[in-house]
């Protein structure tokens, strides 16, 4: 299985190499000796209080791709009500129960990015973001993303540091 | 330098980089000479090794295992142990009598040279090149006993039927050759028809065709792919046809298969005979590329898998994306909608979600 797992793996990255998505500014292998750890680069979409921004996510791939869905986390911080402020995590149902395998890393990516635009506060990990928007708070929603956005995702290079939060810490 | 170990070696310069000596090797002493880089006194990495042209032919290709040594003790240590494997080793493989060879130039005067493809060191392993009267290149290979000519070669053709056992008797090289000659006669039109499925359709399967394989499967577009096995004896007859691919696009081309068959014309070529009978033109590399079909599964992305092809398909006509039997199954086992009935799985299609079924796979 292993064998077939890298082949596909070395294909969704060629193919991701030859038509980018134009909204994935990158998406490959962390290291060159482990094909199972990859990381992308997701810009936030125009007009939303995401513009500007741009996210580091880890995708941990099981042995048992792609009969089972990649592990994906944000490593940047981000305000979303279905995304854990914390840990990154990212409740999306593609991820989870509707994963197929004619989804592709780059298309789960795509996914997610979608997500932003479209939250689902009915099922959040972000309560806080999500009590604004399900009590109809829109515009203190954005500007509580916008002002998350502007502090750890813009003019940032995308170190680890910034998921564990050292040097500042802001109160939500 | 331990001079105890080996007493025969003395060095040939003051600063120590030369030494000569003899190594004794099975109570034979072979006399060599060894030159040692200063620059890098830590290995041995560029140390020369001079020697009689015997002792060179025994070291050839092993040059790498004494560079890694650290030592000039180590290394003689390993030279000695390598040359004693060697040596044994030269001994078990027994020179063949000279009527071996004599017998062996004289045929190959005979054949002539230039049929001669390759030959190993050991003048045991002989490939020849024939071409036929098409001009199509074959190759025949050729293990001889270390008896020959008493004994006879064992021959390795590639021809679509076993060859017959005159080709393995004592008759000499040469007359194997006008029996294969004469053998490849009888497949002239066989191969000129396959020719034809090579050059003007998308072959999918064998990988790389070779003159004994009497299969095709090609590539008919929308997922669909035709296999064929032609008949040897009866090439220009009806030959075996399979369709695969999505119920609905294989559906019409098999009715029109069972239509027109009694059409089916001794005098075009098998690739001309179908493509009037299911009244399509088949893909060429001509018009198309390879990736047009889309045959790669929809799973693994890999078209062969353990020498499977995808041979599942979707069958809902605006999917039809084809998957191993082994892919699918692993797939649709994991989910709890999946139904089983017998051998069968009953499930969606990963792509979009119509009903599909597969066949339980055997482990």
């Amino acid at each position: 299985m292993t064998d077939t797992l890298t082949r596909r793996l070395i294909k969704e990255l060629k193919e991701f190499q030859k038509d980018p998505a134009p909204d994935l500014k990158d998406l490959a292998p962390e290291r060159e000796d482990d094909i199972l750890v990859w990381k992308a680069i997701l810009e936030g979409e125009k007009d939303t209080p995401y513009e500007g921004g741009q996210w580091k996510l880890r995708i941990n791939i099981p042995r048992n791709y792609p009969m089972a869905p990649p592990n994906i986390k944000f490593m940047t911080k981000i305000c979303h009500p279905n995304i854990h402020f914390k840990s990154g995590e990212i409740c999306l149902d593609v991820l989870k129960s509707a994963w197929s395998p004619a989804w592709t890393l780059q298309s789960a990516c795509l996914a997610i990015r979608l997500l932003l635009s479209n939250p689902e506060p009915s099922s959040p990990l972000n309560c806080d973001a999500a009590n604004l928007l399900r009590c109809g708070d829109t515009m203190g929603y954005e500007s509580l993303v916008r002002m998350y956005t502007q502090l750890y995702a813009i003019n940032h290079a995308y170190d680890e540091n910034q998921s564990g939060g050292s040097g500042r810490s802001v109160s939500s | 330098m331990n001079s105890q170990t080996f007493p025969l070696l003395i060095p040939e310069d003051t600063e120590g980089s030369s030494y000569l000596g003899f190594i004794t090797i099975k109570g034979l002493e072979i006399p060599f000479g060894i030159h040692i880089d200063q620059r890098n006194a830590s290995n041995l990495k560029n140390a020369s090794l001079r020697g009689s042209p015997e002792l060179c032919r025994l070291v050839a290709g092993q040059e790498h295992r004494l560079e890694q040594c650290s030592t000039l003790e180590e290394f003689l240590i390993d030279l000695k142990d390598l040359l004693e494997q060697i040596v044994t080793k030269d001994e078990n493989e027994l020179m063949c009598s000279s009527t071996y060879y004599s017998t062996l130039l004289e045929e190959l005067d005979a054949i002539g040279w230039d049929k001669l493809q390759s030959i190993d060191h050991a003048l045991k392993n002989i490939s020849l090149r024939i071409n036929d009267s098409s001009g199509r290149q074959h190759t025949i290979k050729v293990v001889l006993p270390s008896s020959y000519p008493s004994d006879p070669p064992v021959v390795h053709v590639d021809l679509p039927t076993s060859i017959s056992v005159s080709l393995h008797s004592k008759s000499g090289l040469r007359k194997m050759i006008s029996l294969f000659q004469e053998e490849v006669k009888q497949f002239q039109d066989l191969w000129l028809l396959l020719e034809d499925f090579d050059n003007h359709t998308w072959v999918l399967e064998p990988d790389k065709p070779k003159r004994s394989d009497l299969m095709r499967r090609i590539a008919l577009g929308n997922h669909c792919s035709l296999q064929i096995d032609v008949d040897v004896k009866n090439p220009r007859g009806i030959c075996e046809c399979r369709l695969f691919g999505s119920e609905k696009t294989v559906g019409p081309l098999q009715d029109r298969l069972n239509k027109n068959l009694m059409t089916w014309d001794q005098s075009l070529t098998i690739r001309q005979n179908l493509e009037a009978i299911l009244e399509m033109k088949f893909p060429s590399p001509l018009t198309t590329s390879k990736s047009e079909f889309n045959v790669e599964c929809g799973i693994c992305y890999s078209y062969r898998l353990n020498d499977e092809i995808p041979s599942q398909t979707c069958s809902n006509d605006k999917c039809g994306q084809p998957f191993h039997r082994a892919c699918l199954y692993e797939w649709l086992r994991a989910i709890p909608t999946t139904r089983q009935s017998f051998n069968m799985l009953f499930g969606n299609c990963p792509y979009c979600d119509d009903n599909i079924t597969t066949m339980i796979v055997e482990k």
